[in-house]
């Protein structure tokens, strides 16, 4: 584990399902360099969850997760689902084991040979279960994803969004207890990114299942996580719950990924519109995070006191995540700079998270 | 049948024709059965395939490249005494199929090689993930989605088996071809010569367009 993962207290999970420890998985590369795909990651994603992982292109989330069913074995390392060592398994066993974890992919991986009612009648066919049980259970999987009507479409004739509902449908004909999403919903456009988590959401509470989802956008794990992992380098850098993340994030490359998502860059002209520093002082951009009980005005008004500034406030709004609502304000902050630095660390001490505002737009 | 042609030309010609097509189909036949196996060995012990093994796949992958680069009136003549061992003789109809089926096999099982090759990874990818064995994933899912690239792979190799039997004629196997070249080339009877290239013509555009229907039919993307 990594000295710049930052620990929070994560509730103990006795009904874990799915515990990865210490996994390390290099790649060789070209003339000899090897990446470290997965450089000692320890997660656990406790029943009935939601839990992202998300990280920049080649963090080695796709490696992580494709170590949870084995599809990647790694060079060292724990893999416990439900309870299981999944190493110790034989390949048998191993096959067994993959029925009962769900997995759906970026580009949906259906059959083009075959109908939407055959892709997902694979699983049930494969594992032996004969043909007069499958009809059923496929037409169980379809209604529970809405495609009812389209057992008899061939995957070329369907849109992305219902290919990968075909795709979830398919993932859950077995009846797994735990689901994979390795980007299943990068290739979609917003609007059937957002049914597609829906739906994701929806099948967890009625299913209760367990998911895992990878992503490299922070607002996918805004809109259906309970937990989330930002990983960089093969590494974790920092874990917990959605809501404590985002409002109190401690990582820089979290800080990044959040003020991508939830942040936003001053509208164009407003930052002209501003008056400018007096000589001997400074004017900066600040973003302002704060979620609990503390009014931002009295804050405002007293830092402004304290530290002999001049605060104003450009924007402000109200988001949430989940159930529970954050404020987010831009300011803009004149006076000495050691001031505005200090009142930067007085803020960090209430709680409240400053992140410099883009000026750029 | 054909005006222009004396009723013994028209009846040598109607032979020719059936012993191309004898010698077509029954090399082509040959050319599966055992071209699929070979196609499906040299997938599996590819690099990063179901079963990879180079001990299996580099020695095959050189046999193969060695029967397609060999000129095939030279193959023929250099596997007579194969042929004579499978066709119990050297020359005939018969025996021309050996050669044929040879060089078609080599021919064929790089073709589905490249079909199978063309399979999406990540259809086999899912397979795998959802616990499929190696049967499985190479029954219900390679083969079944390669279908329409094995299908124009059975086509090419036919179009082009029409071509190889023309040269059959060198070990006396007959066929339109070799009617070309003895009665249209050899006795100056043009008419003879136009007949068996407009067949042969037809022929193969009857088979391509037949091939391209069926890949149509098979495709569903
Ligand atoms: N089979 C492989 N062979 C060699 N290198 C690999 C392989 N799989 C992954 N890698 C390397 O490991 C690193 C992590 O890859 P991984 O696919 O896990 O990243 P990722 O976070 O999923 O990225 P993306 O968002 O682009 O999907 C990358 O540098 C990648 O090039
Ligand atoms: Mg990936």
């Amino acid at each position: 584990m990594s000295q710049t993962t930052s620990h929070r207290p994560a509730p103990a999970a006795p009904d874990c399902a799915i515990r990865l420890s210490g996994l390390h998985r290099r790649f060789p590369g070209r003339g000899g360099v090897s990446t470290k795909a997965l450089d000692g990651v320890s997660l656990d994603v406790a029943a009935g969850e939601i839990f992202g992982i998300v990280g920049r292109s080649g963090a080695g989330k796709s490696t992580l997760i494709r170590c949870v069913n084995l599809l990647e074995r790694p060079d060292s390392g724990e893999v416990f689902v439900l309870g299981e060592d999944m190493l110790m398994l034989g390949d048998r066993a191993l096959r067994e084991r993959r029925r009962g974890i769900g997995m759906v992919f970026q580009h949906f991986n259906l059959l083009s040979s075959r109908t939407v009612a055959d892709n997902v009648a694979y699983p049930l066919e494969i594992a032996g279960i004969p043909a007069a049980e499958r009809a059923p259970r496929v037409a169980e999987a379809l209604s529970l994803v809405g495609l009812s009507e389209k057992a008899g479409a061939y995957p070329a004739q369907l849109s992305g969004g219902q290919k990968q509902r075909v795709g979830i449908a398919r993932a859950l004909a077995p009846r797994p207890r735990i689901l994979l999403c390795d980007e299943a919903t990068s290739a979609l456009d917003p609007e059937t990114t957002q049914e597609i988590l829906g739906l994701i959401k929806r099948l967890r509470d009625k299913l209760d299942l367990t998911v895992l989802l990878i992503t490299h956008e922070m607002a996918v794990v805004k809109e259906i996580c309970d937990q989330v992992a930002v990983m960089e380098a093969g590494q974790v850098v920092e874990q917990g719950r959605v809501f404590e993340v985002f409002t109190r994030p401690q990582h820089p490359t979290t800080r990044r990924f959040i003020a991508d998502t939830i942040g936003y860059a001053v509208p164009p002209g407003t930052v002209s519109r501003l008056p400018a520093a007096r000589p001997g002082e400074e004017r900066r951009l600040l973003q302002v995070l704060f979620a609990g009980p503390n009014s931002t005005r009295a804050v405002i008004s007293e830092a402004s006191r304290r530290f002999e500034l001049d605060l104003d406030i450009i924007s402000g709004r109200i988001d949430a995540i989940g159930e529970e609502p954050f404020g987010l304000m831009a300011l803009a902050a004149y006076g000495a700079t050691a001031q505005i630095d200090a009142a930067i660390a007085w803020f960090g001490e209430l709680g409240l998270t400053v992140t410099p505002v883009n000026e750029g737009a | 049948m054909i005006p222009w042609m004396t009723p013994m030309l028209q009846q040598l010609f109607i032979e020719s024709a059936l012993e191309t097509l004898m010698m077509v189909s029954g090399a082509a036949v040959i050319a599966i059965v055992i071209g699929l196996p070979l196609a499906v060995l040299l997938h599996a012990t590819d690099r990063g395939g179901l079963a990879q093994n180079g001990l299996v796949n580099r020695p095959l992958g050189l046999l193969i490249n060695a029967v397609r680069s060999t000129p095939f009136i030279i193959l023929m003549v250099a596997i007579v005494p194969f042929t004579r061992l499978v066709a119990g003789t050297s020359i005939g109809t018969g025996a021309a199929i050996v050669p044929l089926a040879l060089a078609s096999t080599a021919f064929i099982a790089r073709l589905f090689e490249t079909a199978f090759r063309e399979v999406d990874r990540g259809v086999v990818e899912a397979a795998r993930a959802m616990g499929s064995t190696r049967m499985q994933i190479l029954w219900k899912v390679i083969v079944p989605e390669a279908l329409p690239g094995l299908i124009a792979a059975v086509t090419v190799t036919l179009v082009s088996l029409v071509g190889y039997s023309a040269m059959a004629g060198a070990v006396g196997g007959g066929g339109l071809g070799d009617l070309g070249i003895r009665f249209g080339y050899q006795r100056f009877m043009p008419e003879v010569m136009a007949s068996v290239v407009i067949v042969l013509i037809l022929f193969v555009q009857g088979l391509q367009s037949f091939g391209d229907w069926l890949v149509r039919r098979v495709r569903r993307r």
